[in-house]
């Protein structure tokens, strides 16, 4: 019973530190940035070439991705600053190469699946505690000599 | 007399604002993978899968008489999304089956001029051996031999594509399994940008 009572106690603590933790590495290690799939220093030149003003600065060094992504642990190395718009932050994602970067996405999904499992956990754990202690009590009454019988002997 | 200097007249302005439907012209895509750029990605709670390859075949073709025809392929094997597990099952049965369909296909020959620069293409996208029709907008920079030679790509006119696409995995015939769901949108948005030089 106090085994369960620790597990659930436990349990608790963890779920409320998996979204706290989430929210440290999201707030203090995650970057904005636009993916960019990188094109090769001669495609880059020849897109330099053709670019007009106005054009996306991002299409001159690859294939940029629909939407702006959310990344942990980044290199400053893979993000490029380009000259023509330097406010934009490219991370070149060389998907050839292997790169992947974690998301600060996929960060929050396990944070919030593990608050869910851990509360469950702990729910269930208190819930097995509070009926082994009745069980126990019932248990209990149940082996000891009723009081009435024995005060009239 | 007249009627034949006005014919001549009006063929040279003809020809003059149709260059390009005057002859036939010849683009291959077979070029070094350094000039391809693929690249897919599919957005869920979970995470964002972005993918590319750099490997094409194909070629486009204008005729003297400004029909169209293209054909492009793309080995399924050279799809990576930067995870190699997640690549074996990309091109295993249940997904791409790269040992039974081994190349993504486009193959068309229909395409008209919306304004400077873009096309509307039509052709037949085969993916996983489904075949769909499929319409995209393609933006088509030329670039003369002057400028491809400065850019180190040899004397010969060369041709930016770019395009974007989407491409719904379930009108393929893949069934997303419930294990990768939550993981895997059925919508997959890809964008292209390549290079096509001009051949005789």
């Amino acid at each position: 019973m106090k085994a369960l009572r620790t597990i659930a106690l436990v349990a608790v603590a963890l779920a409320g530190l998996a979204p706290a933790s989430a929210w440290v590495l999201d707030s203090h290690f995650g970057r904005t940035v636009q993916p960019v799939t990188p094109s090769s220093p001669e495609a880059v030149k020849l897109n330099k070439m053709l670019y007009e003003p106005g054009g996306s600065v991002a299409e001159i060094y690859g294939v940029p991705t629909n939407r702006k992504m959310r990344v942990l642990f980044v290199k400053k190395s893979k993000i490029l600053r380009p000259s023509e718009d330097p406010s934009l932050a490219l991370l070149m994602l060389d998907k050839q190469a292997g790169d992947n970067p974690l998301q600060t996405k996929t960060v929050w999904f396990v944070a919030w699946r593990g608050l869910g499992m851990l509360l469950l956990l702990a729910a269930l754990a208190f819930g097995g505690s509070i009926l082994l202690g009745r069980r126990r009590r019932r248990k209990a009454r149940l082996s000891a000599p009723p009081r009435a019988a024995s005060a009239r002997g | 007399m007249k009627r034949s200097t006005l014919s001549i007249a009006v063929a040279a302005v003809a020809l003059a604002a149709f260059p390009a439907a005057s002859r036939a012209q010849r683009y291959t895509f077979n070029v070094p993978a350094k000039l391809v750029n693929i690249s897919f990605e599919s957005r869920m709670a979970v995470e964002d899968i972005v993918g590319s390859s750099n490997k094409i075949r194909g070629y486009v073709k204008r005729s003297s008489s400004g029909k169209v025809t293209f054909a492009l392929k793309v080995p399924v094997k050279s799809l990576k999304t930067g995870i190699s597990m997640r690549d074996q099952h990309l091109r295993s049965h249940m997904w791409l089956n790269a040992a039974r369909y081994p190349y993504i296909q486009f193959v068309g020959s229909k395409a008209r001029k919306l304004s400077a620069g873009r096309w509307r293409v039509t052709g037949l996208l085969t993916v996983r051996g489904v075949s769909r029709r499929t319409t995209v907008v393609v933006r088509v920079r030329k670039i003369g031999a002057a400028l491809a030679a400065r850019a180190g790509l040899g004397k010969a006119n060369w041709l930016r594509v770019r395009a974007q696409l989407t491409i719904r995995l379930s009108q393929h015939g893949i069934r997303i399994p419930g294990m990768a769901a939550a993981k895997v949108n059925d919508k997959w948005t890809v964008k292209i940008s390549l290079f096509a030089r001009q051949t005789p």
